[in-house]
C-alpha cells in the first residue's frame, strides 16, 4: 500500500475508509490507485468494497444502493477508477460477454427457454444486475407476453428491501421491453417520467442514459453517468463503460484521448470486439488475425461488390443463420435479391425476432408501402436492445433510411459495434493513411478483394484531380455510382452529376438494375450535388420527377434546404416550374408557405385561377399537373389567394379542378369523386345551417285560413250585417288610456284632441264607443284571426317561436359563444351555485390560489350575468305581448281600441268580400310581425349586445385587477375575441328574426338532415358534443326542401333533450340513429344511453302519463307550454306542419336500457 | 389622406373610424372585412394609410358567408401579401389581442410586433393595442396618424 495512502487511511483522527478512498478517486493519481488497487485486489480484504464497489449481487437488493464513490467532475479520473475494477474482473468479464453474445443469438432466433437457461447461468456466475433485469423483461415479453413482464416488473416493484432508484428504472424498462409501445410513446412517457426539478439534474442525465441512450453524445454527462452506476455490479460498470469509450473515441481529439489512454489498458485482458475495435480505431497498424468469421464475411462482401448476387444472398443467408447479430449481412441478403429482383425469403424461425428483422428491413430497402410501420419497429427494437451490438446496427439504418440528414456520429458508432474485421470498418477513420494502414493489414491477411479496393477508392485521398481508380468486377450501374460519390467527395460536382444525371433515368426507366435503394441513392447525390452548384431549378424538377414516380424516393433528401435556397434568391427560372409549386406541397404542411409558390407559379404564367391552366394543358406533362392541381391547388391553399370571391366561389373552382382531374386521370377517380361529394356535402350543411339560422319566424297563414274558415265566415257574415244596419257618421271614440279624444272628420279622418275628465264621463262619448256594434263585431273578428296567428297550436307565431328559438336554442346560442371559449361555468341546479371552471383551474397554475379563486369567482358572477339574461329574454321578451299578457314581449300584438279604430276606418269599411277582408287582415298582423322582428333586431343589436358587451368589459376588468396580462394571457385573449365572436353570435341570433322565405335547401337527402343536424348540435354545445353512430338502411331518398325545416325541428328536439336529459357528460352518451324505408313509410330511431339514476327514475312513465292524454289530433294542446321534453312538439310538427296523417310517435328502452324515441310517417308526397 | 380599415369587428370598426375623423376630418375611410376583401382593396387602390386587424375570417361574414375560417394571423398573412407584392402602405396593426395563435403557433404582441418589424421594416410602423374600455388606443392612434402628417 503506497505510504501517503497508509498514512491517511490509519494515522488520521477518525478511521473513516470510505473518505480516504473517496480521496482517492477524486484526488490522487492513477499510480497511487493503481497501487491501491493492487493492495485490496481480494475480495476478502476488508477495504475491497471500497475500491471495486458490489462487484457481483446476490439479489436486486443490492443494486443501487452501494455509493461509496464520489461525483467528481474529471472524465479521466472516472476512467481510470472504472479501468482498475475492470483490469481486476477482466477475467469474469471475457466470460459474461461471451454468455451475453450467446443469450443474444439465441433471443434473436427465438429459442426462449435456451436463452432463458443461458440468463440463468449468468446470473447464477455472475449474479444479478441491471444487464440481467433487462434481459428478464426482454424474454418475459417476447416469449410470454406483456403480462409476465409485468409480472417479472411487479416482483422487483413489489419487493420493499429493492432500491426505490432500482424500482424506477425497473418501471421504464418494462416499459421500453413492451413490443406493442412505439419508441415514440415510450419516449414521451419517459420525459414525463423524469422531468424533475433542475436541481436533479445528475440524476436526470443518469436516467436518460439508462433508459434512453442509444447514440446519445455521452461526453458532457459521462461523470454523472459514472457516479451512478458506480452501485452497479461490474458487468454493467463494464458496459456503460464501453458505451462511454465509444461516445469519446468518436468525439473531439480531446475525450478521444482520454478514450485511447483508458482503452490500451484492457488490450489483451477482456475478450471483446467491442474493445478491439477501440483499440483498432486508435492504432490503425494493430495486429489482429481474421478468423473464419471474418474470412467468410470478405467472401460475401467481395461477391456482392463484384455483382454475383445469387451467391453472397445465399452466403449472406448462412452467415445470418448462426450469427443473426450481424445487421450488415441483412442488408447484404436483402440487397443481393433485390439486384436480381428475387423475392424475399424467410429462412429465419417464424416469429423469433431475426425474422421480424429481415421482413421490415426488406421493406423498407424496398422502399415498400408499409415501411412506416417498420420503422417504428427497427427503432423501438434498436431501443429495447440498446445494450447489444445489434442494436446499434438497427439504429444506424433507421437513421439513415428515415431521417433526411446523415449522421456520422451514428454510423461510426455502429461500426464499432459491428465485426471490424470487415473492409466498410476503413470509414472510421478520419485520416486516409490511417485507413490505408487498416487496409493493409486486412489485405495481408485474406488478400486485395474487390471490396477492400473499393474501400481503398472511397477512402482515398479527397485532391480533387486525383484519378478514380474502382474495380472492374463491380457491375456498371453500381460503379457509376461509386464514381459519382467519390467525385461529390472531391468537389467535382459537376462531374458527378454528369454521371448522376442519365443513371437517375436509367434506373427509373428499368434500363439499368438497382431498383429502388440505387435509385434513393442516385437521387441523393444528385440533389446534393445541384445544391451545390446551386442549379435549382434542375433539382426541384429532379426532386418533383423521383417523388411522382415513387413518394419514399425522397423521403431521406433534406428538402428543405433546397425550399430554403428557392426563398433566398427567388430564382425566376425556378417560379416558371410547376414543378416549383408541387416541391412546397411535399415539404410544407401550412398552406400559406404553399400557397407563395402557387401564387408566384400562377403569376409568372399570367393567370389568377388554376383552372385557367386546362386550356394550357399541352403545355405541361400529365402528372405534373395532375399533382399541382391535386396536391397544390387544395381549398385550404386557394383560400390564401386573393382572387376568390366567397366560399362558395372556392369550392366552385376546386369541383372543376375535381371534374377536369376525373376526365384525365381515371386511376384515381375515386379519390376526385370522393372530394367534390365531400365538397357538395358540405356546402349543403351549410346552406342547411343557414336555412335553420334565418327562418325561424314561421306563421302557417294557409292554415290558419284553411281551418278556420268556417267559423271566420260565419263571423264575417254577422259583420256584414251589422254593417249594412249601422252609421258610423259622426262617430267618436276614446283612447282611454292617454286621456285623448279622437274624432272623426267629415271626410273621414281620425284626429285627437285633449279630453277633459268631465268630458271622459260625458254618456255620449261611453254610448258611442260602446254600443258600436258595427265595430265591436269588427274588433271581435280581428281579434279572433290574430289570436290564431300568434298562437294556434298548429299555424301560430307562438308555436315556432316555442319550438325553434326557446326550446334551448336561444340560451344555448348565447352561452355557445362564451362556452367555446371557456369563460362561462356550469351551474349546480339544485344549489344554484356555479361550480369552479375547471378549464382555467388547470390553466392558470402559475395564479396563486387566492388569485385563483378570485377568477373563478369572476366567471361565476359572469356566468351568472349571462343565464340572467338569457333567461330574461326567454321567459319575458322573445314572448307575444297582448294586451293583457306579457307586458314585456317584443312580439307586440296588442292593439288598443283607437288604433284598431283607424285601422278599422282606414282599411275595412269597404270591404265587402270574405277573402279581400281576410288578405287585408293578414296584411295588417304580417306589417306587425315586420314591425315587431324590426324592433327585435334592433333590440339584440344594440341593446342586448351593449349589456352583454359590458359584462365582458366588466369581467375583463375585474381579472385586470387580480392578475398580470402574462399571468392570465390566454384567458384574456379569449376575453378579447369573444367581443369579436359574440358580435357575429348576435349577428346571427338577430337574423333568426326574420320571416322565412323560400327554403335555400332545395332538396335534401335523409343523411343531409342527420348531418346538418349534428353539426348544428354541435355548435350549440361546443363541449358538449356528440357524434351519434348513424345507420341509413333504405336506398336514398331525396325530400323536397320545403320539409327541411320541420325536419329538423323534429330532429333537433329529440338530440337535444338526449343532451340535456340523458345525466350523462356528452362523451358518455352513446347515441344512434336509424333511418329506415320501408314500405313507403319511414322510421327514424333515435337512441341514447342513460345514467344509471336517470334510468331508475324512469323517464318514459313520466312521458307516457303526459302523452297518454293526447291523441294525435289533439296534439297541439301542450305545445305552448315550455320546459317540457319538446316531444309533444314532434308530434305536431309531424301531424301539422310535415302534414302527415298517419304519424305515430314512441318512446321505450331497448334492450340495452337506452332511451329510444321511435318516429314513423308515411313517405307519400314528402318526397321530389 | 386615403385610410383603408380591415377589421372584421363592428363596434371596434365604428369607434375606430370615428376616432379617425377626429384627427383628421378630411380622412377618406374605406372598410374592409376580411383578408380577401382587404387584399382585394390593398392591389386595387392606392392607399395612404392601412389600420390592421390581426384575427380575421377569410371572406366578409355575411347572412350568406361564414367567412370559411377565422385566421389568427391573417394581418400578418396580409403584410406578407404586400411585401411580396411590393404594396407600400404604411400599416399599423391595431389589436383586442395581447397573445396570438395556440400551442407551438402561440406568441405575444410584443413577439409579434418584433416579428413584423423585421420582416416588414418598409412598411410595418408599429402596432396599437385596442381595448374599448379604455382610451390609451386613442392617444397611440393619434400619435402614428401625426408622424405619418410629418
Amino acid at each position: 500500500m503506497p505510504a501517503g495512502f497508509r498514512q491517511r487511511l490509519y494515522n488520521s483522527k477518525e478511521f473513516n475508509p470510505k473518505k480516504v478512498f473517496q480521496d482517492l478517486q477524486a484526488y490522487r493519481d492513477f499510480n497511487e490507485m493503481q497501487a491501491v488497487a493492487n493492495y485490496v485486489a481480494n475480495p476478502n480484504n476488508p477495504f475491497h468494497r471500497f475500491m471495486f464497489g458490489i462487484t457481483f449481487a446476490r439479489a436486486y437488493n443490492e443494486l443501487c444502493t452501494y455509493r461509496s464513490f464520489v461525483l467528481t467532475d474529471s472524465l479521466q479520473k472516472e476512467l481510470d477508477w472504472m479501468s482498475l475494477s475492470l483490469v481486476r474482473y477482466a477475467k469474469e468479464i471475457s466470460q459474461f460477454v461471451k454468455q451475453a453474445n450467446a443469450f443474444q443469438k439465441t433471443f434473436l432466433l427465438g429459442s426462449y427457454q435456451q436463452a432463458s437457461e443461458i440468463l440463468e447461468t449468468i446470473i447464477s456466475e455472475f449474479g444479478f444486475s441491471l444487464w440481467s433485469l433487462e434481459k428478464t423483461f426482454l424474454l418475459a415479453e417476447y416469449a410470454h407476453g406483456l403480462e409476465r413482464n409485468k409480472k417479472e416488473l411487479t416482483n422487483i416493484i413489489g419487493d420493499e428491501k429493492n432500491d426505490e432508484l432500482l424500482k424506477f428504472i425497473a418501471e421504464y424498462i418494462s416499459l421500453r421491453c413492451e413490443s406493442k409501445m412505439s419508441d415514440e410513446n415510450y419516449r414521451i412517457r419517459l420525459s414525463r417520467g423524469i422531468d424533475f426539478d433542475d436541481d436533479f439534474f445528475v440524476l436526470v442525465n443518469y436516467l436518460r442514459y439508462r433508459l434512453e441512450q442509444i447514440g446519445m453524445d455521452l461526453t458532457s454527462v459521462a461523470t454523472h453517468i459514472t457516479y451512478f452506476e458506480g452501485s452497479t455490479p461490474i458487468i454493467d460498470r463494464y458496459l456503460t463503460f464501453i458505451t462511454i469509450l465509444q461516445s469519446c473515441a468518436i468525439a473531439d481529439q480531446e475525450y478521444s484521448e482520454i478514450a485511447k489512454n483508458v482503452v490500451v489498458r484492457l488490450d489483451g485482458l477482456i475478450e471483446d470486439l467491442r474493445i478491439d475495435s477501440l483499440l483498432q480505431l486508435f492504432i490503425p497498424d494493430r495486429e489482429f488475425e481474421c478468423n473464419t468469421l471474418a474470412v467468410n464475411m470478405i467472401e460475401v462482401l467481395d461477391n456482392y461488390t463484384n455483382g454475383y448476387y445469387e451467391i453472397s444472398a445465399e452466403m449472406a443467408s448462412q452467415i445470418l443463420t448462426d450469427n443473426p447479430e450481424s445487421y450488415e449481412f441483412y442488408y447484404i441478403y436483402i440487397r443481393s435479391l433485390a439486384h436480381i429482383g428475387k423475392a424475399f425469403n424467410q429462412f429465419f424461425p417464424e416469429d423469433s425476432v431475426a425474422a421480424s428483422i429481415l421482413e421490415h428491413s426488406n421493406v423498407i430497402i424496398r422502399g415498400k408501402r408499409l415501411y412506416n410501420r417498420s420503422f417504428n419497429y427497427l427503432s423501438k427494437l434498436s431501443t429495447s436492445l440498446w445494450r447489444d451490438p445489434l442494436a446499434y446496427g438497427l439504429f444506424d439504418f433507421y437513421v439513415e433510411e428515415a431521417l433526411p440528414s446523415q449522421e456520422k456520429r451514428i454510423h461510426k458508432l455502429m461500426l464499432l459495434n459491428a465485426h471490424f474485421l470487415n473492409p466498410r470498418f476503413a470509414i472510421i477513420y478520419e485520416d486516409k493513411n490511417n485507413a490505408d494502414k487498416f487496409l493493409n493489414q486486412l489485405s495481408s491477411q485474406v488478400g486485395e478483394g474487390s471490396t477492400l479496393s473499393l474501400m481503398r477508392a472511397i477512402t482515398a485521398s479527397s485532391h480533387k484531380f486525383d484519378d478514380v481508380q474502382l474495380p472492374e468486377e463491380i457491375p456498371e450501374a453500381r460503379r457509376q455510382i461509386y464514381l459519382a460519390e467519390i467525385y461529390e467527395k472531391k468537389g467535382r460536382f459537376q462531374s458527378a452529376i454528369s454521371v448522376l444525371q442519365p443513371l437517375l433515368i436509367d434506373i427509373m426507366e428499368d434500363k439499368l438494375p438497382g431498383g429502388f435503394y440505387s435509385c434513393e441513392r442516385v437521387a441523393g447525390a444528385l440533389f446534393r450535388c445541384y445544391l451545390e452548384r446551386k442549379q435549382l431549378a434542375e433539382c426541384t424538377d429532379m426532386v418533383v420527377s423521383s417523388f411522382l414516380q415513387n413518394d419514399l424516393l425522397t423521403k431521406k433528401l433534406p428538402l428543405i434546404q433546397l425550399v430554403k435556397s428557392i426563398d433566398e434568391t427567388g430564382p425566376i427560372d425556378v417560379m416558371r416550374k410547376i414543378s416549383y409549386p408541387i416541391l412546397y406541397s411535399i415539404v410544407h404542411t401550412k398552406p400559406r408557405e404553399v400557397y407563395v409558390a402557387y401564387d408566384n407559379f400562377l403569376n409568372s404564367m399570367g393567370l389568377s385561377r388554376p383552372t385557367q391552366l386546362f386550356d394550357m394543358a399541352d403545355e405541361f406533362s400529365p402528372s405534373d399537373l395532375q399533382e399541382f392541381l391535386l396536391k397544390v391547388c387544395t381549398i385550404d391553399v386557394l383560400s390564401c389567394s386573393y382572387h376568390f370571391n366567397g366560399t362558395k366561389d372556392l369550392e366552385t373552382e376546386r369541383i372543376r379542378i375535381c371534374q377536369f382531374l376525373s376526365e384525365k386521370d381515371q386511376t384515381r377517380l375515386k379519390i376526385y369523386s370522393d372530394e367534390i361529394s365531400s365538397i357538395t356535402s358540405r356546402s349543403l350543411i351549410r346552406e342547411g345551417m343557414r336555412q335553420i339560422e334565418v327562418s325561424k319566424i314561421h306563421v302557417d297563414e294557409k292554415g290558419i285560413r284553411t281551418t278556420g274558415r268556417k267559423l271566420l265566415e260565419e263571423s264575417f257574415a254577422r259583420y256584414r250585417e251589422l254593417a249594412s244596419m249601422s252609421s258610423i257618421k259622426n262617430m267618436r271614440v276614446l283612447n282611454q288610456e292617454s286621456l285623448y279624444l279622437y274624432i272623426i272628420t267629415r271626410d273621414g279622418k281620425v284626429i285627437k284632441a285633449p279630453i277633459s275628465t268631465t268630458e271622459l264621463k260625458d254618456p255620449v262619448f261611453e254610448k258611442q264607443i260602446v254600443h258600436n256594434a258595427l265595430f265591436i263585431n269588427f274588433r271581435e273578428l280581428f281579434m279572433d284571426v290574430r289570436d290564431r296567428f300568434i298562437s294556434s297550436g298548429e299555424h301560430g307565431l307562438d308555436g315556432y317561436l316555442s319550438v325553434r328559438i326557446r326550446h334551448g336554442v336561444l340560451q344555448n346560442q348565447i352561452r355557445s359563444t362564451f362556452e367555446a371559449l371557456h369563460l362561462i361555468s356550469e351551474k349546480d341546479t339544485t344549489t344554484e351555485e356555479y361550480l369552479i371552471n375547471p378549464y382555467w383551474d388547470t390553466r392558470l397554475e402559475d395564479v396563486s390560489v387566492e388569485n385563483r379563486a378570485a377568477i373563478q369567482e369572476q366567471l361565476a358572477n359572469f356566468s351568472r350575468d349571462v343565464d340572467a339574461l338569457a333567461q330574461r329574454l326567454n321567459k319575458e321578451l322573445i314572448q307575444v305581448k297582448t294586451e293583457k299578457k306579457n307586458t314585456d314581449g317584443l312580439f307586440d300584438y296588442s292593439f288598443s281600441t283607437i288604433e284598431l279604430y283607424q285601422i278599422f276606418v282606414d282599411e275595412f269599411l269597404q270591404i265587402t268580400d270574405f277573402d279581400q277582408f281576410m288578405d287585408c287582415l293578414f296584411g295588417v298582423l304580417w306589417t306587425r310581425l315586420k314591425i315587431n322582428l324590426e324592433n327585435i333586431q334592433n333590440y339584440i343589436s344594440v341593446e342586448l349586445k351593449n349589456t352583454i358587451y359590458e359584462s365582458i368589459s366588466q369581467l375583463e376588468r375585474e381579472i385586470r385587477k387580480i392578475v398580470s396580462q402574462f399571468q392570465a394571457a390566454e384567458l384574456l385573449q379569449n376575453i378579447a375575441r369573444c367581443q369579436t365572436n359574440l358580435q357575429y353570435s348576435m349577428d346571427s341570433v338577430a337574423q333568426w328574426f326574420t320571416i322565412s322565405g323560400s327554403s335555400i335547401v332545395p332538396q335534401f337527402t335523409l343523411e343531409n338532415l342527420v348531418s346538418i343536424c349534428i353539426e348544428s348540435i354541435n355548435n350549440i354545445y361546443p363541449h358538449k358534443k356528440i357524434y351519434p353512430e348513424n345507420y341509413f338502411s333504405s336506398e336514398e331518398v331525396i325530400i323536397d326542401g320545403k320539409f327541411f325545416a320541420p325536419f329538423f325541428d323534429i330532429l333537433r328536439t329529440i338530440m337535444d333533450n338526449a343532451i340535456t336529459h340523458s345525466g350523462l357528460p356528452p362523451e358518455k352518451i352513446k347515441a344512434q340513429i336509424i333511418v329506415q324505408v320501408i314500405d313507403n313509410r319511414l322510421t327514424m330511431q333515435i337512441k341514447n344511453s342513460l345514467e344509471k339514476q336517470v334510468r331508475e327514475s324512469d323517464p318514459i312513465a313520466n312521458l307516457k302519463t303526459t302523452h297518454s292524454l293526447i291523441e294525435t289530433a289533439e296534439v297541439t294542446g301542450g305545445i305552448a307550454k315550455e320546459g317540457r321534453s319538446g316531444l309533444m312538439k314532434v308530434r305536431k310538427l309531424m301531424a301539422i306542419d310535415l302534414q302527415r296523417k298517419d304519424s305515430s310517435l314512441d318512446f321505450f328502452y331497448d334492450n340495452e336500457e337506452n332511451f329510444v324515441v321511435k318516429l314513423s310517417m308515411e313517405i307519400e308526397e314528402l318526397c321530389i | 389622406m386615403k385610410i383603408l380599415i380591415i377589421e372584421d369587428d363592428s363596434n371596434k370598426m365604428q369607434r375606430i373610424s370615428n376616432e379617425i375623423r377626429e384627427i383628421k376630418t378630411d380622412a377618406l375611410i374605406t372598410e374592409a372585412r376580411s383578408y380577401q376583401s382587404g387584399m382585394q382593396l390593398l392591389m386595387s387602390v392606392k392607399f395612404d394609410f392601412l389600420l390592421l386587424d390581426m384575427s380575421l375570417p377569410i371572406f366578409d361574414i355575411s347572412p350568406e358567408e361564414d367567412g370559411f375560417r377565422v385566421d389568427p394571423f391573417s394581418g400578418r398573412n396580409i403584410l406578407g401579401e404586400m411585401f411580396r407584392k411590393d404594396v407600400i402602405v404604411p400599416t399599423v396593426v391595431i389589436t383586442m389581442f395581447e397573445t396570438f395563435g395556440d400551442g407551438s403557433d402561440l406568441m405575444t404582441l410584443d413577439e409579434l410586433d418584433k416579428e413584423l418589424s423585421e420582416n416588414y421594416s418598409s412598411i410595418y410602423k408599429g402596432v396599437i393595442y385596442y381595448n374599448s374600455s379604455e382610451i390609451n388606443w386613442k392617444e397611440s392612434l393619434k400619435t402614428f396618424m401625426e408622424k405619418m402628417n410629418d
